[in-house]
């Protein structure tokens, strides 16, 4: 039998904020235990919620990315339950009036087709603290608790796990080149939950949803829809229901298993919160933020294409896979008359390899624009070779000085080469080979270049060679 | 005797050194050592309030000092105080210290009083009798087996029998207006949102709010401007100027009208407190004021709405007492973490507490959300704009503060209603976020009588005026109980 | 319609309130509820509900530490605190 999916996402993304959602205490990854914890995030009694400026800022932005509507007024709500990671017996999270509603992402589907993914809301809440469990007890630490999270939830309108994941990495992409979110799912700055069920073909009518959770790479993703779809195919099937509850992916088996334990139904009996006032969206502060949005994928993308000529959907994918990538190519185009091309190249391949080498990242890179963008247009005059410009390149790593007093001190600057001394030369050395090559063998244009570049000292720019040869034993 | 002086002859005494800090502080620690009885204190720091007291007279010396540098207070323990415990009455947080002062701690700390010790409360200021409390009721100064009225019935009867110049109180439903009444002192409950709520342990977030009892309108006056104004920890302070309450304090009252609500003076309003009344009505028509007879609708929803939403707030505000981060912890290990728990609130809370809870809950529950606690919201609603629009042609509203005088210890116990009924007149304030205060205006067998002035957003300036335009002309709140007023010449008792 | 027995079990376990301990508050917490339901007899459409007693809006707050983590007031309180954590000595299953 076929069935539909319906799949529907819920992602929390930590705000990049410096402070939590709530209180003034730090918001930093890894840090040790219940150092980054305040009295207020721990609920101490007397102690009070006030709102961070620029958690809102965040989202508000997110919204004017998405095209969505916000809500001039909303409120925060109290989600009422007891739980140890969660101090004040409640979390501050918003329900019935939302910052965003009705916003919508446009991806490529597994057919190339643009697919509207319409996010129905997005709100702000706090996270909850973590949990250690040791054989005999638990522990509590409450550096995670209060920092802010924007919760994105999208309609039920995906239908394959590829859509799913092309989502997501949509989605953080965007988070990351609006610089709200590190989008990392391994150190859980960016955690997704699947709403997911199954229809007839044609039907309007939805089954009854399962939500899936513990899925923290896109692999799981896959493998976890890819097990509940089959789950749910074989109830449907033999006529039993599908029973609506929460389910954690296995990784060691790739396979979703119902929550132990879950307690009954919970009711989180949600309210405004009487100690923060009602959120109130000013027009110019709409404006200003609008004014301040970063370029997002989407313009870089059209940009790249249509003034860089960049088309490989490869290409624009790598320039596109971190903000400070694209930041350091726009910076290096100001400073270099080679072509987009070749910067391109020599970002992905030889800088790239550097980097990984140096221990650095495009984010924390010591090579400035400057200098790395006239290297590049050196390669681009030919007054260097690729070798030696990759030479120059790791030096650069270590020094401030100019590409172009590197070359001049390390003797690197490309000599012109005495063409017709080097023709003698290799024809009084090498005439069988010569003749060789003369009667038609290709192969053995290999063997003399490599004489020839021994001869120029490895000076000579292996295309122009490459010419100047073939030129140079043309039989008339 | 320092105990007769209002607070602004104090602080010049302070000032020209009559009298220094310390020796005040002895004074009060003395007369509170001999009133234990009353159960008035739960903590008193005898070291730290002397400390205190001689940091205090150094920066006087020093010419360093303020107004209030060297003046004893006693601060409700339900407030965050870093030093002695807060345990707000409570067995839950029975051995519980703040990590931190409360803003309003921190800004009369910051001016050099002195804090003599914590006050006694009704378990979490959920009560209007001071009975529910684990350390014990609190006994009225005027009749010692009469309740003081509650929750702040300790910051109340302490003033009363002068064992603190003034105090700091919590009124959410009349907390702080029914104990000054039935003890026989002034005590004032501003808007909401003119002092900081940072440090005051939340019952019901919407109506808590912190205020003074003193023995006069002058006192409070006198130190309002220094807890008063915006506070950046606590997101429902209000950013607006705070007036300098002395100097309107002796405006004539010749211009303000005063409205009289018919549903204040209902036959169930004891015949010797309407008289009171009455005659206090009389002294403010000669001093100038003019009366109006107002109606107020919705006076018949005032409690009902107010427990739906108190308790609402409350059974969310005490789920974090769960004794893992602080407060009572069980010693039953039971099969689950969640029966732990269970063991730990059912063992930290009183009765009155659990009601509470018990009703908010259910108040809160989804099937009941809209039909219950949406429905009091609106009703609140309601209430709150008849409130203002009434106010908008009268200054302030007068009636009496409770229907009926201090009740003895116990009779509430019988009867649940009393207590209920005690707040009849207040908790309508704190439904619309209105200032209040209430005012003594005579006795009954020994027993105090006070009237309730409700004003209008930010109207702290006209209560006081009025309050102080009454007490120029009356002594009521200079009357201190037998036993309590160390009588000397000319002393009043 | 107020509240009934199964209801009040209910009610109970959501706040973490023994049972039995607080089976005797039911009588006097249906008095409570009666009185509040009668607010359902007002007409109140066309009136919104009233969150808080003021009518100003959100303060929002400069995104700046100001009060800093100090693990010794965390600590100050708890009846465990063990490796710089809170511990609740008890398993916790399923999730």
């Amino acid at each position: 039998m076929i069935w539909d999916t319906v799949i529907g996402l819920e992602v929390h993304a930590q705000l990049n904020t410096k402070t939590k959602l709530f209180s003034n205490a730090p918001s930093l990854f890894g840090a040790s235990p219940n150092s980054q914890a305040n009295i207020i995030d721990a609920g101490f009694p007397g102690t009070l919620p006030v709102f961070n400026e620029a958690a809102l800022h965040m989202a508000l932005q997110f919204a004017i990315a998405i095209q969505a509507q916000i809500n001039q007024l909303s409120y925060f709500e109290r989600k009422n339950y007891v739980y140890p990671d969660l101090p004040k017996g409640y979390q501050i999270s918003q329900f019935r009036r939302p910052l965003i509603h009705d916003g919508h992402i446009t991806i490529l589907d597994q057919e190339n087709n643009p697919l509207r993914v319409e996010i129905t809301h997005a709100h702000l809440e706090e996270d909850a603290g973590k949990l250690l469990h040791t054989q005999y007890e638990t522990s509590v630490d409450l550096n995670r608790a209060g920092i802010p999270l924007l919760e994105i939830v999208t309609a039920p309108c995906l239908r394959s796990a590829a859509d799913v994941v092309t989502y997501l990495k949509t989605l953080n992409q965007l988070l990351r080149f609006l610089n709200i979110c590190d989008g990392n799912m391994q150190e859980g700055s960016f955690r997704c939950d699947v709403n997911l069920s199954l229809k007839r073909p044609g039907s309007e009518t939805l089954g009854t949803r399962v939500e899936l959770k513990n899925l923290n790479s896109y692999r799981f993703i896959e493998k976890a829809i890819g097990f509940e779809q089959k789950r749910q195919a074989s109830l449907l099937e033999a006529n039993q229901p599908v029973i609506q509850e929460t389910r954690l992916f296995h990784e060691a088996t790739n396979t979703t298993a119902a929550m132990r334990d879950k307690e009954n139904v919970n009711d989180y009996r949600y309210f405004p919160d009487p100690d923060l006032l009602p959120i109130f969206i000013e027009e110019h502060v709409l404006q200003h933020l609008k004014a301040q949005m970063p370029e997002l994928p989407l313009q870089i993308r059209e940009r790249l294409q249509n003034q860089d000529e960049i088309t490989h959907s490869e290409d624009l994918d790598y320039l596109l896979s971190s903000p400070a990538l694209i930041r350091y190519y726009d910076a290096c185009k100001q400073y270099t008359q080679a072509p987009s091309k070749l910067l391109l190249n020599w970002l992905k391949g030889p800088l790239t390899a550097a980097l990984k080498d140096a221990n650095q990242s495009f984010a924390t890179l010591t090579i400035t624009p400057e200098q790395f963008g006239s290297l590049l247009t050196h390669i681009e005059n030919r007054s260097i070779s690729d070798k030696v410009g990759k030479d120059i390149l790791l030096q650069l790593f270590k020094t401030n000085q100019t590409v172009e007093t590197l070359i001049t001190h390390s003797g690197y600057q490309a000599q012109p080469i005495d063409f017709k001394a080097l023709k003698t030369q290799l024809f009084a050395e090498f005439p069988k080979q010569i003749a060789q090559y003369q009667a038609g063998d290709q192969k053995i244009l290999t063997f003399l270049m490599g004489q020839a570049m021994k001869l120029t000292h490895g000076q000579a720019d292996p295309k122009d060679l490459h010419a100047l040869l073939v030129e140079a034993f043309r039989v008339d | 005797m320092p105990h007769h002086l209002s607070l602004s002859a104090l602080s010049k005494a302070l000032h020209s050194k009559k009298i220094s800090s310390v020796e005040l502080c002895t004074h009060y620690l003395q007369r509170i050592r001999e009133a234990t009885s009353l159960n008035a204190f739960i903590s008193i720091d005898e070291e730290q309030a002397m400390l205190s007291a001689k940091q205090a007279d150094q920066r006087i010396q020093r010419g360093l000092a303020t107004p209030l540098t060297g003046i004893p207070l006693a601060h409700k323990d339900n407030i965050c105080t870093r030093v002695s415990r807060t345990t707000c009455g409570s067995k839950m947080l029975a051995n519980f210290t703040a990590p931190y002062d409360a803003t309003v701690v921190q800004r009369l700390a910051a001016e050099g009083c002195v804090m003599l010790g914590k006050t006694n409360l009704d378990e979490f200021a959920m009560g209007s009798s001071n009975e529910t409390s684990f350390f014990g009721p609190v006994s009225n100064p005027w009749q010692l087996d009469s309740v003081p009225g509650g929750s702040s019935g300790g910051s109340a009867a302490a003033v009363a029998a002068r064992l603190a110049p003034f105090t700091t109180g919590s009124d959410t439903g009349g907390s702080i207006r029914q104990p000054a009444s039935l003890c026989g002192v002034t005590g004032l409950k501003p808007t909401y949102g003119l002092i900081s709520r940072y440090g005051l342990v939340a019952y019901a977030s919407s109506f808590d709010q912190i205020g003074l009892i003193a023995p006069s309108a002058e006192d409070i006056a006198f130190i309002l401007p220094t807890i008063a104004g915006f506070d950046e920890l606590d997101a429902t302070s209000l950013s607006c100027k705070i007036p300098n309450y002395m100097e309107t304090l002796n405006n004539p009252i010749r211009s303000l009208r005063i409205g009289l609500p018919e549903c204040f003076f209902h036959p169930e309003v004891g015949e010797p407190i309407q008289n009171a009344v009455w005659d206090a009505i009389s002294v403010l028509k000669d001093a100038g004021a003019t009366f109006v007879k107002v109606n107020l609708e919705h006076y018949a929803h005032w409690i009902s709405c107010y427990y739906a939403l108190a308790c609402a707030e409350a059974s969310s505000n005490l789920t974090r007492y769960d004794g893992i981060r602080y407060g009572h912890r069980s010693n039953t290990q039971g099969a689950s973490l969640r029966d732990w728990i269970t063991h730990s609130r059912t063992e930290g809370f009183g009765p009155e507490v659990k009601r509470r809870i018990l009703t908010g809950t259910y108040i809160l529950s989804s099937e009941r959300f809209n039909t219950h606690y949406l429905q009091a919201q609106k009703v609140r609603h309601l209430i709150s704009l008849e409130l203002q629009e009434i106010l908008s042609y009268v200054d302030v509203l007068l009636g009496p503060t409770t229907p009926s005088l201090a009740f003895p210890i116990g009779a509430a116990a019988a009867n649940p209603l009393i207590c209920q009924l005690s707040d009849i007149f207040t908790v309508a304030a704190n439904l619309a976020g209105l200032p209040a205060i209430s005012v003594p205006i005579g006795f009954q067998k020994e027993l105090p009588i006070g009237m309730q002035l409700m004003g209008s957003h930010l109207g702290e300036a006209t209560l006081l005026q009025i309050a102080h335009a009454y007490q120029s002309i009356t002594d009521w709140h200079s009357k201190i109980p037998a036993g309590y007023s160390s009588a000397q010449p000319g002393a009043k008792s | 319609m107020t509240i009934t027995t199964q209801q009040f079990e209910h009610i109970a376990r959501l706040a973490y309130l023994d049972l039995d301990d607080v089976a005797n508050q039911i009588d006097k917490c249906r008095a409570t509820i009666e009185n509040i339901e009668h607010l359902q007899t007002i007409d109140t459409t066309h009136v919104s509900p009233m969150h808080h007693p003021t009518s100003v809006t959100q303060y929002l707050r400069p995104d700046n530490t100001v009060i800093f983590p100090n693990i010794d007031d965390l600590a100050h309180s708890a009846s465990a605190f063990v490796d710089n954590m809170y511990t609740v000595p008890l398993i916790i299953k399923g999730s």
